[in-house]
């Protein structure tokens, strides 16, 4: 027969983990708050673009290289939704956006993909986390978001 | 013999019922503080 103590430690582990289980369930279905997604099947873009697909929606190709972001400056008005896909063109380097759940690895050969929402005006500044070299510490760019409906994205071409 | 029987029986881990439930809060705590920080960055 089992102790009461032991009894008392695994029912409380279990709520534990069942109470955490649902928090991440609460965060994937309501709050609606995904994980990057890798994308194998289709050929890497070489040229960074962005454009509209839809009200509020972007779609942004961004390149990472040796040592820059292509594009490193990118304008979008305030509640812009960003399809956001982010590949390499020559070796590992990865990608952060500052205060988002944004934290995606670019890999030459690979898209990775995550949508992401910009609900509040300001500069969001975005870095390499991997290190790639000598001047990794200066490949950073930022995305602001601006009370306009101007979009732009400009800079990082070698 | 019989009481040290019953002492046995009424023996209640205290020390490691306090720290299981130490241990417990704490890792709520942790996970719950990570938690939220990712939800506030929606």
């Amino acid at each position: 027969m089992m102790d009461k103590s032991e009894k008392f430690a695994l029912g409380v582990s279990s709520l534990l983990l069942a109470v955490f289980f649902l928090a991440i369930i609460y965060m994937q279905v309501i709050q609606n708050i995904d994980v990057p997604t890798c994308i194998t099947d289709v050929e890497p873009f070489t040229t960074d673009t962005l454009f509209q697909v839809g009200e509020d929606e972007y779609e942004l190709h961004m390149i990472a290289r040796m040592w820059a972001f292509q594009p490193s400056s990118v304008t979008l008005p305030v509640g812009s939704t960003v399809h956001l896909y982010v590949t390499s063109i020559d070796i590992i380097h990865g990608f952060k956006i500052e205060n988002k759940n944004v934290n995606l690895m670019a890999v030459p050969g690979a898209i990775n993909y995550i949508p992401v929402t910009f609900e509040e005006e300001g500069e969001y500044f975005f870095a390499c986390h991997e290190f790639c070299g000598a001047a990794h510490h200066a490949m950073a760019g930022r995305i602001i978001i601006a009370d306009t409906d101007e979009t732009q994205s400009a800079g990082g071409q070698p | 013999m019989e009481d040290s029987e019953n002492k046995s029986e009424e023996f209640i881990p205290r020390g490691a019922v306090a720290f299981f439930i130490v241990m417990i809060v704490v890792f709520t705590l942790m996970w719950f503080s990570i938690y939220f920080e990712v939800l506030s960055r929606g």
